[in-house]
């Protein structure tokens, strides 16, 4: 799945990938740019992050356009470039003069500048009205996006995760063969909401390979045995049996079980009583633990 | 400077840490030692250092750079060195804004000025010595404690990474020293901390044992590095004793006093 999203063989609008500090999300970024810089016309990458300087070393950035919006971010030295207080369409439309027939795709690294900078509800509206409302003045066939999800609260990623289309959670891989795990969110334009996860590795072109998807039935295992506690575990006291102890029970005669000794005992000590000894059939199903298992109260 | 740590962080002693961005955390033990052998690796190697101390007095470095065989005066006056006294700038700034007048104190101001002194500082000594300089603060978490807000100390660090990328050729080298809020709980502190792993080209986490103080291994040691895009950063962790001028590394248990 995450190999045909960076393809461009599954479509969606808005790619959100979202990663932590532990397992980046910078490189599966660098897979999608390379692959849009062959299917669209111009592919517009806007920086605010300082590492994604990164970008530019690694990948060819020839087809590309880079917006340094990370050199003065709050633009404290007064320079004309990009910074996260200008608005980003205006400032796109200003810079390039782009006419119908085009098509583009627009990279964000990283979205968590914007939102601390300005705010969630603006940063979701920008990416919506880049994916949709062509506002550029041509086609943009898809908006990536990078969320260092770990540097905000829960609330604002679920928000930015709602104006996505495809949400990929970066996490750590199940096995060891794979240098990257994701989990895929993906809604489909028809409707369809798809949800994966799955193992890959990324070769040093930023090719995503050897995609493997997790099973489920192995993660709930998985989940199932580290929940797995006994709870009668370093107890106090004694919950169970041992086998001389279970013989000893079975041994115990309870009071209204039929018993030939009893029985006589019983007889030869009472005269004029009626007395009730209960004798199970053959079929029945008798539980010891519940001697009343058969009434109906 | 420790040759252990060295081979930890796999640099060779003579190497130049340029376009380092290095983040050093510590919970529930001091990592300050390792600010100490950053300042004195980048001395030896004959690296100008722009140290910005916000928790210690210049004589208190200077006597344990001294443990180290360099003498912090003498590098003051070569003009290797530049001491920025952070608390007593932020004092400053803010005495001179609240003589203004009524105005409360703008926290964007006072980093603005620092940032302005490190800034001209750094400069300084690339012009005097011809080559990139260290940037250290040690500690960065005080920032917070002082009560700035969380982005404000985060914009501030991200133009501290700026400074040291601004020329085209040789990269500065950036340290920076910080609680990473494990400890105590406190959100900023690790998202602060959060953002430093996300940007840091290294970093080294010191924390204490999780089975509480013990004579022979003060803690733990965990280095990540965090260069590659492609690969994740294998994280390298070690326990460790500090005597008065060095440090033993070793395997999580394998201890001398406990083998």
């Amino acid at each position: 799945m995450i190999g045909d999203l960076a393809k461009g063989q599954d479509k969606s609008n808005i790619v959100l990938i979202e990663d932590s500090s532990d397992y980046l999300g910078r490189g599966v970024l660098c897979s999608f740019i390379s692959s849009l810089a062959e299917r669209v016309d111009e592919v517009h990458i806007v920086c605010y992050d300082g590492r994604s300087r990164d970008i530019k070393s690694h990948i060819d950035v020839s087809r590309c356009k880079i917006y340094d919006g990370h050199s003065d971010i709050l633009n404290w030295n007064n320079t004309p470039s990009l910074n996260a207080t200008i608005d980003l369409i205006p400032f796109l439309i200003e810079k390039n003069n782009i006419h119908g027939n085009k098509k583009i795709a627009v990279v964000i690294d990283s979205l968590s500048q914007l939102i601390l900078y300005r705010s969630a509800s603006y940063t979701c509206q920008v990416i919506h009205k880049l994916a949709y409302t062509q506002c550029l003045g041509c086609e943009v066939e898809q908006v990536v996006c990078l969320l260092h999800e770990d540097l905000h609260d829960h609330m604002t990623s679920s928000l930015v995760e709602h104006t996505a289309s495809t949400i990929i959670k970066m996490k750590k891989p199940s096995t060891d063969q794979h240098t990257h795990g994701c989990d895929v969110f993906h809604k489909k334009i028809s409707g369809k909401i798809t949800q994966i996860s799955e193992n890959f590795s990324l070769t040093d072109n930023f090719e995503i390979k050897d995609v493997k998807e997790v099973s489920t039935v192995i993660s709930l295992q998985s989940s199932a045995d580290d929940s797995q506690v006994d709870p009668a575990a370093n107890l106090t006291f004694n919950l169970t049996l041992t086998d001389k102890e279970k013989k000893a029970r079975s041994q115990v005669k309870l009071p209204y079980t039929y018993d030939q000794q009893r029985q006589e005992d019983t007889l030869s000590k009472s005269v004029g009583e009626g007395k009730i000894f209960y004798q199970p059939d053959e079929i029945d199903d008798f539980d010891e633990e519940d001697p009343d298992d058969d009434l109906d109260i | 400077m420790f040759l252990e740590i060295n081979n930890l962080i796999d640099v060779k002693q003579t190497e130049r840490l340029n376009g380092w961005f290095a983040g050093i955390s510590e919970s529930s033990v001091e990592g300050s030692f390792l600010v100490h052998h950053f300042l004195s690796h980048s001395l030896k190697t004959s690296t100008p250092v722009c140290f910005v101390a916000l928790s210690q007095s210049f004589g208190h470095y200077n006597a344990i750079s001294q443990k180290f065989g360099t003498n912090l005066t003498t590098q003051k006056e070569t003009n290797k060195l530049v001491f920025v006294e952070g608390l007593k700038l932020l004092g400053n700034t803010c005495c001179k804004d609240c003589d203004k007048g009524d105005n409360p104190i703008d926290d964007k101001s006072v980093l603005t000025n620092l940032l302005q002194s490190i800034s001209t500082s750094y400069k300084e000594l690339k012009e005097k010595n011809g080559c990139s300089p260290t940037i250290i603060i040690d500690n960065i978490s005080v920032l917070t404690i002082l009560g700035f807000d969380t982005r404000d100390v985060i914009t501030f660090c991200h133009y501290l990474h700026e400074l040291i990328h601004e020329d085209i050729g040789e990269k500065g080298c950036l340290v920076l020293y910080a609680s990473n809020g494990k400890q105590n709980g406190d959100d900023q502190m690790k998202i602060l901390w959060n953002w430093m792993c996300h940007n840091c080209t290294v970093t080294m986490e010191v924390c204490g044992l999780a089975t509480g103080y013990c004579k022979d291994v003060h803690g733990e040691i965990a280095v990540k590095h965090r260069h590659s895009l492609t690969k994740p950063g294998k994280e390298r962790r070690m326990q460790y004793k500090l005597t008065d001028k060095n440090i033993v590394l070793f395997a999580a248990g394998m201890s001398s006093a406990v083998l």
